[in-house]
């Protein structure tokens, strides 16, 4: 299962990635992205990973990273 | 029992080599508030080979707690053997003690000078703590020891791997290697929990059994409990005076003890435990960094009588934009604390959205 | 035949130049403001830095033309060598020399950021910082080697250039630095390998 991260160490509320992922992340009252529904990370369904990875390859301080879920 | 009036002296453990296996049997599990358990994690180190870093967490960010300091001194050897025992086991040539500055931090410092040389390969380190409640958090600890800010990591690599200068590190809270010290020296230690009872003539170090129960315990300390208990620290969990919890590993985490007194409002108690949390952010993400102020100004308002049906729907919001995110688990703890205060006291919250206070009330009459 | 193609050549490599001079420099904006997080008038957050990777792949097939006419054009002596290797060429040696230093500066900043994600964000930011000095050094070889750049319209457009730059450092940077900055580092209390 592919999952999103969000590394808010770097994230500086930016907003390319609620842009692109609508379905997955809405920006919170000062632009920082939540992942829908909760939880620390956004789980891609296949439709949405070429836009996924557009948005962790658009980020402009690379805080977004596409990783498979352990377990 | 741990807090032991007994003469406090080395005991050699440099070299205990079935300490994994006495961990494991124990079933420790760390006091520092994570309650993880030991033996898994010096395995994990160990795995990661020699030249690692065990590093002693006396920092005790959370402002109420005060049985890491009394452990540092009254039985700083004890804590040392524990650290030295654990370092020997995970091939570790150096412990790193970090503590805050006061009484515990020159107790220990002075043991680590009387050790001579019974540590064997391993040298014995001790440094002054940054200040903050954040500061406590262990990759902090190591950032901090590192010489930079002392800011929790966010994602990236974990502290086992590569850690205090690149080495593999393992962070345990003094209580749990004074624990690990007694494993070492008698193959036992007490199945109790450590615990700082904020009372209001000032903090009490107590240690009881584990699973005793909490309002048994008030009782005989002779703490009179108004609407409820805050159990754990400023990232704990709020319980009514009338439900009863077992004080296990699990429950007291950081093992504060903080009773309201009766007519102290819970309400008004959660708002100063938030704004000490959001004055404590090191700033290093947006939720805490924006999230946590507002979230101190909406309990504020709770507490004040000045919130409405929308204002606590609005906190409630607040405190569901905490959870899970952020940097470091600090914007989320904290929002978890606030949601245990409106589950704990749902009364005492319609009463507020109404003006009025059932605590003080309670007073009155 | 070949005076007339280079003639051809020589006003391609002219009229590439000199887009490629208010190209770059857009992209460099617009690079800026991506970093500011600024959003083009209304539009979405994402078109900022979206925009900026699809001009800069644009200016790069521009600079390809610049270059290709520039080589094919027999009249002055720039081998295809010259293009990687800086200062070799017969023409105007050093300021076709720059030219090559900013190929070369360019390459290092496109290449790192189409591989972005696997790089990680440190070595990244250090390679695209190099997109600085590619700016100056692409403005002193336009300068140096375009005969229409030492025109006043040519220096009013360099000197335009320039302007939009600075303007964009100025007005388009991250509106409120939220990050305390961090304190100068002490000495770790330990050195990297066990003693």
């Amino acid at each position: 299962m592919t999952e999103l991260r969000i590394d808010f160490a770097a994230c500086d509320g930016h907003g390319a990635c609620t842009d692109l992922l609508p379905d997955l992340l809405v920006a919170d009252d000062w632009g920082f992205p939540a992942v829908r529904g909760g939880g620390r990370r956004a789980v891609v369904p296949d439709g949405l990973l070429a836009r996924a990875r557009e948005a962790e390859r658009l980020c402009p301080v690379l805080a977004l990273r596409l990783g498979s879920s352990r377990g | 029992m741990m807090l032991t009036t007994s003469p406090d002296r080395p005991a050699g453990t440099a070299g205990v080599p079935d300490l994994i296996d006495r961990l494991r049997r124990s079933g420790l599990q760390g006091r520092g508030g994570a309650a993880r358990p030991v033996a898994a994690e010096l395995d994990r180190v160990r795995a990661a080979g020699p030249g690692g870093v065990v590093v002693v967490n006396g920092v005790e960010g959370e402002p109420l707690s005060r049985k890491d300091a009394t452990l540092l001194t009254t039985v700083p050897h004890l804590v040392l053997d524990g650290a030295v025992a654990a370092a020997t086991t995970v091939g570790a040539p150096d412990v790193v003690v970090c503590a805050a500055a006061g009484p515990g931090l020159e107790a220990v410092r002075r043991a680590a000078g009387e050790r001579g040389g019974v540590d064997g390969p391993v040298h014995v380190h001790v440094v002054a703590a940054a200040p903050g409640f954040v500061a406590g958090q262990e990759s902090a600890v190591v950032a901090h020891l590192d010489g930079f800010a002392a800011r929790p990591r966010g994602t990236g690599v974990p502290l086992w791997r590569s850690g205090l200068a690149g080495r593999p590190t393992v962070v345990k809270n003094v209580e749990t290697l004074a624990r690990t010290g007694l494993l070492a020296r008698h193959g036992h230690q007490p199945d109790t929990v450590l615990l700082t009872l904020a009372t209001a003539a000032g903090p009490r170090v107590l240690e009881v059994p584990a699973g005793s129960a909490l309002d048994v315990v008030l009782d005989r300390e002779g703490v009179a409990t108004g609407a409820g208990v805050l159990l754990g620290g400023y990232h704990g969990t709020w319980t009514p005076s009338d439900v009863t919890v077992p004080l296990t590993v699990d429950a007291v985490r950081a093992g504060v003890v903080r009773p309201l007194l009766a007519g102290e409002c819970p309400l008004a108690v959660t708002a100063v435990v938030v704004g000490h949390l959001a004055a404590a952010s090191v700033r290093q993400c947006g939720p805490c960094t924006f999230g946590l102020p507002r979230l101190h100004q909406l309990t504020l308002a709770l507490a004040a009588g000045r919130l409405d049906a929308d204002g606590v729907h609005e906190l409630r919001r607040t405190v569901g934009l905490l959870v899970d995110r952020g940097a470091c688990r600090h914007p989320d703890a904290s929002a978890r604390t606030v949601a245990s205060a409106l589950t704990a006291f749902p009364a005492e919250v319609a009463a507020h959205r109404r003006g009025a206070c059932l605590a003080a009330r309670a007073v009155a009459a | 035949m070949a005076g007339v193609s280079s003639e051809l050549l020589w006003a391609l490599s002219r009229a590439s130049g000199l887009v490629l001079l208010p190209l770059f420099t857009l992209v460099v904006v617009l690079g800026v403001l991506a970093h500011g997080g600024r959003r083009l008038g209304r539009s979405p957050r994402v078109v900022t830095p979206l925009v900026h990777r699809a001009l800069a792949l644009a200016a790069l097939g521009f600079l390809l033309l610049h270059v290709g006419s520039v080589v094919a054009d027999s009249f002055v002596d720039v081998p295809l060598l010259a293009v990687v290797v800086p200062f070799s060429a017969g023409y105007e040696r050093f300021w076709t020399g720059l030219g090559t230093v900013a190929v070369l500066l360019l390459v290092a900043v496109v290449a790192t950021s189409l591989a972005r994600v696997r790089l990680g964000r440190r070595v990244w930011r250090a390679v695209h910082a190099l997109a600085w000095p590619f700016l100056a050094v692409s403005l002193a070889h336009a300068l140096g080697v375009g005969t229409d750049t030492r025109t006043p319209w040519g220096l009013a457009l360099a000197t335009a250039c320039v302007g939009a730059v600075v303007a964009a450092v100025v007005a388009g940077r991250r509106r409120d630095r939220w990050r305390p900055a961090d304190p100068v580092r002490r000495p770790s209390v330990l050195q990297e390998s066990p003693r």
